[in-house]
């Protein structure tokens, strides 16, 4: 059987800093 | 047959890690880190205590209950950059993509760092979140405007003293990220991002997918929860000074009146899903994705236009599960970007143009000696960043992205 590889998304968090 | 001498390193390199029915590869010095059936840990377990890749694929068709393609399962690790040599000194050593370390975070212990997060940290960050909630519903007096911005009358001089404001509160939600991930082992990386048209400071905490969901909560809002806490400050102290308890300078108490205007519309912003923020973090855990995000783009894409062969085969490689959350997610994002489309329309672009107006007239007719001419050429500084720097970064983050290091 073929295993599946799933490629994860970065946890990038983030902050807004435009005025 | 022996896996190759060549792939030891890698292969020596690669962490994985079990969470339930969830397992996961990855390679903390590259930033990439990929979701396996647990055949494939047990698989890469194998080859990390000596065995051969027949082994490996003995034990793995013991654990599956079938037979395993080995040499497939090893052209896939290859393929996504599982198996890439092992580079002393490797920059991206945090997250993906690079971004610096910050020395005086790296100095915390995790023992201090967990002293933040613990049941009497996160009691305050509920209180404190509490407060907010009910003070902003019952108090008119204390709900913001946008004229709270203006703190000073004078525009030009509030812009000028609310950007580091700016600069320093985003650099504290973004070092609480960072410290609540030193509190569970994970380190972080930092970088100045974007989303959609807005210029973010963003943390990665990419290592942070080798543990279980549950334990990654934390650190998603620690963010928030400084947010939180900030606001409930100022909202605390001007609440006194209405009452009479406390007599603040009106500047003063119209400055925290423009912090709290910040952390308000920040607070909004995190819960805007669909910009990939703190909010899509936990939202995306609930829903156990993986790569929900890029799935739901190339889902979007293929229903609204034509897609490439490479983008067909690579929304077919993210799992099935993550389509299926893509299928309404995606809606989500549409409306969402239609929804910041007219926010730009409607308020940023009309900002601009007067902002620019007004700029250039001070420019063109002020002389150098004049405090104005600085104070505009100052504003005209920041806010040419903040219209150029998100392009800019998108094509560097979508460079970034083709070449596999930041997902």
């Amino acid at each position: 059987m073929k295993l599946e590889i799933r490629r994860i998304e970065s946890a990038r968090l983030t902050k807004f800093c435009n005025l | 047959m022996t896996a190759p001498q060549q792939l030891a390193g890698p292969v020596a390199a690669l962490v994985a890690s079990r969470d339930g029915v969830d397992c996961t590869l990855g390679r903390p010095d590259l930033g990439i880190y990929v979701a396996v059936p647990e055949p494939g840990v047990v698989f890469v377990e194998t080859l990390q205590s000596g065995g051969s890749t027949a082994e490996a694929a003995a034990r793995a068709g013991a654990v599956a209950g079938a037979p395993v393609d080995g040499a497939d399962f090893l052209a896939g690790l290859t393929a996504v950059g599982l198996l890439d040599p092992v580079v002393a000194d490797q920059r991206a050593a945090a997250g993906s993509g690079g971004g610096p370390k910050l020395r005086w975070i790296e100095g915390v212990s995790p023992q201090v760092a967990r002293r933040l997060f613990g049941r009497a940290g996160w009691t305050v960050y509920a209180m404190a979140a509490s407060f907010c909630a009910v003070a902003l519903l019952v108090i008119d007096e204390l709900r913001p405007t946008y004229e709270d911005g203006w703190f000073l009358g004078d525009p030009v001089i509030s812009l000028l003293i609310l950007t580091p404001i700016i600069v320093v509160l985003a650099g504290l939600h973004e070092a609480w990220h960072w410290l609540a991930g030193r509190a569970v082992g994970v380190p972080a990386a930092f970088r100045i991002s974007h989303r959609g048209p807005f210029l973010v400071f963003e943390t990665d905490l990419t290592q942070i997918v080798a543990l279980p969901r549950r334990d990654r909560y934390g650190p998603f809002l620690a963010g928030t929860a400084l947010d939180c806490t900030v606001l409930a400050t100022a909202l605390g102290l001007r609440l006194l000074d209405q009452q009479a308890l406390l007599d603040l300078s009106p500047t003063l108490y119209r400055l925290l009146g423009a912090v709290v205007l910040l952390q308000v519309t920040g607070i909004v912003f995190q819960a805007a899903v669909f910009l990939r923020g703190d909010g899509y973090a936990v939202l995306a855990n609930a829903l156990r994705c993986h790569n929900l995000y890029r799935a739901s783009w190339l889902t979007l894409r293929a229903r609204l236009l034509r897609v490439s062969e490479a983008d067909r085969a690579e929304l077919a490689a993210i799992s099935a599960h993550d389509r299926k959350v893509a299928s309404w997610f995606c809606a989500c994002y549409l409306v969402g970007m239609l929804g910041v489309a007219w926010f730009m329309l409607t308020f940023v672009v009309p900002y601009l143009i007067s902002m620019t107006g007004w700029l250039w007239a001070n420019l063109a007719s002020g002389s150098p000696s004049s405090a104005v001419f600085w104070e505009s050429l100052a504003v005209a500084v920041f806010v040419l960043l903040t219209v150029v720097g998100p392009p800019l970064l998108g094509w560097r983050e979508r460079r970034l992205r083709r070449r596999g290091v930041l997902m």
